[in-house]
């Protein structure tokens, strides 16, 4: 896959419109591989990635590297880069490699460089490396982070958070105290004193409580708790940790002893719910992150689904971040369109980029910030980060914590692969339509060079032969070439007329017209062009005028009894229907009665160039009069379609979407 | 030498194409038959022996390269020239390796297609 560098520079390569980007094996240098690819295409050069191998580096012996490094040249090459692999001893020969292998042919070196703009590498030979590509080159610096960086993930609660737990179980066994006290305050000694078992129950729903919520070690700790402040403060000695009888003593034990299984199992009953509830939202998470990375069309529409799924199913505020393509080391939010962050969260969010490891909530660093933020890896590197917000109910433990982490690597490859598909669409398209170019060029340069050939040969003939042809073979000779030329005229008007509709060249002027005197009006002047073909008008009612514009609506009914012309035989008929339809304005029904238009053309008729094969080049068409019909329409509101009529012959119907009946004055 | 004499078969969609190069030859003393697509091209070829056949790329039903071939292998001895506005030089060496024997493009002069055909019909 990799290719070895090129010995020396084809001599022709006299232009530098080459991007190149210097990559290793950093989780960011994808970065410079985008930023190179952007270059380029605004400059409309080509771009590629290089790669200095260094035998025996840290990176050649990495296999983490080493694959990452491979997937971005993969990655290079199906994005339409080129891929070059420079190997040298040391770093310093293979940048002297660089400095003549791109010396004629680089535009522009985008290389990676830390977050404080220099270079990673600031040694000597790094410098004079930069200052020698300076001096043919453009050198962009992309700021990538410390090299050094490895991707580190925080897994679970942080410590304060578990901490946290127990304080509440203390909590817990604290209201029981009060409960307990207010219970003394408000019954007589004497009562109390019968109520004092509903006191100890009191303790064991602070544990049941803290083990339900927080656990089993936090429900321990209240049972524990629980049972010393009873036995202290409501059991006889007073004011004592001790028991007399032996109906106390059985009382504490079966006291503690209680605790402890309902400490167990509700802590256990809560686990089980746990880790049901957390299994059954992994597996609609990762249900829906495979849904949406197979069925969503776009990167934007597989995000917002994401961030959709993702807040109904673990009740948490999601939003993904971004690099854009301009700045590839700058993070914007992505979904949802606005977000406001606190400076925290700005800080944590930035930390997470830069450092490419997870902060924010549930973290040490920034752990005050009300995001977590994970970073995004892809195979090919670092995409970007996504947050999540816990909304008051829910805590950030441990399983959600791994799971947003999965959740991170799943998106990122679900962004890659939208990234790749949409380069290598692009790529498609624009060879597609550079080959369509191509043909349409060669389409158009037949077509202008074959009346040319004619009218050449024709006239060169005339002279060449002079007396010796009879003076009706000379007349023939002269006419065919007139013919000829006015073919070649009209393709010419057609080609420039088409290119200036197209390019909004055209300054439409319409106005009221009534329809009925322009198509005789135009009849009229095309009474040499229809060779004995007759022409029936029906008007579709009387003193309607038509809003559109009068030059280009006279060419439009011009080039469609032309067209009519040249695909039926001299002497038929033609009919022109025009009537006011409902939704669609007014409208005219062109027909002829010749063969009709061959199903398989019928839906590319009004596509540029595209003709029917007739018996003789010399009366087809030029492929163009109906495309110009098709765009002067629809920049009028209008339209036009096609369609064989089932007694025989091809229909042309266009309308217009206003008319009016004239007014009365002007109709006097 | 003259084109006296000569069959020539000229196959050609462009009827002006046909009917001057028609009056042309036909001014020489040549017998001339004209043709429009490559199926009646190929039917004349078959038909009638000719010395010279002047031969269009672009037909309505075939490539004339796709004829080279099937002339060549009908008969060897009639001198094909090809004569079309396409003149790449990758168009002119596929029609040199499919067996064309001297290529004309268009647009071409009178004087340049009798100087052209009277050479061939020498060589003949």
């Amino acid at each position: 896959m990799l290719q070895s560098a090129p010995q020396a520079l084809p001599a022709s390569v006299s232009e530098r419109t080459m991007v190149i980007a210097l990559v290793d094996a950093h989780p960011k240098s994808i970065l410079l591989l985008h930023a190179a690819r952007k270059r380029a295409r605004d400059t409309g050069g080509s771009w590629g990635i290089v790669y200095i191998d260094v035998a025996d580096s840290a990176e050649a012996r990495d296999e983490a590297s080493k694959g990452r490094l491979l997937r971005l040249c993969t990655l290079a090459e199906q994005m339409g880069g080129q891929v070059t692999q420079l190997p040298a001893p040391t770093m310093q020969e293979g940048l002297n490699r660089l400095v003549n292998t791109y010396r004629e042919s680089a535009a522009c070196i985008v290389i990676g460089s830390h977050a404080d703009g220099k270079r990673h590498r600031r040694s000597r030979i790094w410098q004079q490396a930069i200052d020698q590509l300076s001096a043919f080159a453009r050198v962009e610096m992309v700021p990538l982070g410390s090299p050094s960086v490895k991707i580190t993930r925080e897994w679970g609660m942080h410590g304060a958070q578990r901490a946290r737990h127990f304080v509440y179980a203390l909590a817990s066994v604290a209201v029981a105290m009060l409960a307990a006290q207010q219970l003394e305050a408000m019954l007589p000694p004497a009562l109390f004193k019968v109520n004092m078992q509903n006191v100890s129950l009191l303790f064991m729903t602070a544990c049941a409580f803290a083990a339900g919520r927080y656990g089993l070690l936090p429900g321990l700790l209240a049972g524990v708790l629980g049972a010393g402040i009873y036995n202290y403060y409501y059991v006889p000695p007073l004011g004592m940790l001790r028991v007399e009888t032996v109906t106390e003593a059985l009382n504490m034990a079966l006291f503690i002893f209680a605790a402890g299984l309902i400490a167990l199992f509700t802590g256990k009953a809560r686990s089980t719910s746990e880790r049901s509830l957390r299994s059954e939202r992994t597996t609609q998470v990762l249900f829906m992150l495979y849904r949406t990375a197979s069925s969503a069309f776009s990167r934007q529409e597989a995000l917002t689904t994401l961030q959709k799924k993702l807040t109904d199913i673990l009740d948490l505020d999601v939003a993904f971040f971004l690099p854009p393509i301009m700045r590839p080391n700058e993070l914007e939010i992505a979904v949802p369109e606005e977000l406001t962050l606190s400076e925290t969260d700005e800080q944590a969010l930035q930390t997470c980029w830069q450092d490419m490891k997870a902060t924010g909530l549930g973290t040490p660093t920034h752990a005050h910030a009300e995001w977590r933020f994970e970073p995004m890896v892809a195979q090919s590197g670092m995409i970007g980060v996504i947050a999540v917000k816990p909304r008051s109910s829910v805590q950030l433990e441990i399983w959600m914590a791994r799971l947003l982490a999965g959740i991170a690597d799943q998106t990122a490859l679900i962004i890659e692969h939208f990234e790749l598909t949409r380069t290598m669409e692009a790529t498609r398209i624009r060879e597609e339509r550079e080959k369509l170019r191509s043909m349409l060029l060669s389409s158009v340069s037949h077509d202008l060079k074959t009346p040319l050939a004619g009218i050449i040969g024709s006239l060169s003939v005339h002279r060449s032969l002079g007396a010796k042809v009879s003076a009706e073979k000379r007349e023939e000779l002269l006419d065919d070439a007139l013919e000829e030329a006015q073919r070649l005229d009209s393709f010419i008007t057609n080609i420039l007329d088409i290119t200036r509709l197209e390019s909004g060249k055209v300054e439409f002027r319409p106005d009221w017209f009534e329809m009925h005197g322009i198509i005789l009006h135009v009849i009229k002047r095309m009474q040499h062009r229809l060779k004995g073909r007759t022409i029936t008008l029906m008007p579709g009612g009387e003193h309607l005028e038509v809003y559109m514009d009068g030059l280009l609506g006279e060419q439009i009914i011009q080039n469609l009894i032309d067209n009519a012309c040249k695909y039926t035989p001299e002497g038929t008929h033609i009919t022109i229907n025009c009537s006011v339809r409902d939704g669609k304005g007014f409208c005219c029904e062109v027909r002829d009665f010749g063969d009709g238009i061959p199903a398989d053309k019928l839906a590319s008729v009004f596509d540029k160039y595209a003709r029917i094969e007739k018996e003789d080049m010399q009366v087809a068409g030029t492929g163009l009069g109906l495309s110009i019909c098709k765009a002067v329409l629809e920049a009028q509101g209008g339209w036009i379609s096609a369609e064989n009529h089932p007694q025989g012959g091809a229909v042309f119907t266009f309308c217009y979407p206003k008319w009016r009946v004239m007014q009365a004055e002007e109709v006097a | 030498m003259s084109l006296k004499g000569h069959h020539i078969l000229v196959i050609d969609d462009s009827r002006l194409m046909r009917r001057f190069m028609h009056a042309l030859l036909e001014g020489t003393g040549a017998y001339v038959e004209v043709m429009r697509t490559a199926e009646e091209g190929m039917a004349a070829f078959e038909k009638q022996h000719h010395d010279l056949v002047l031969l269009d790329l672009k037909l309505p039903d075939n490539d004339g390269v796709n004829l080279l071939p099937l002339f060549k292998r009908e008969s060897p001895e009639p001198v094909v020239i090809i004569s079309s506005v396409r003149h790449d030089p990758r168009t002119i060496e596929t029609a040199f390796l499919c067996g064309a024997d001297a290529y004309l493009p268009k647009p071409f002069m009178a004087s340049e297609a009798l100087q052209m055909l009277e050479k061939y019909a020498v060589r003949h």
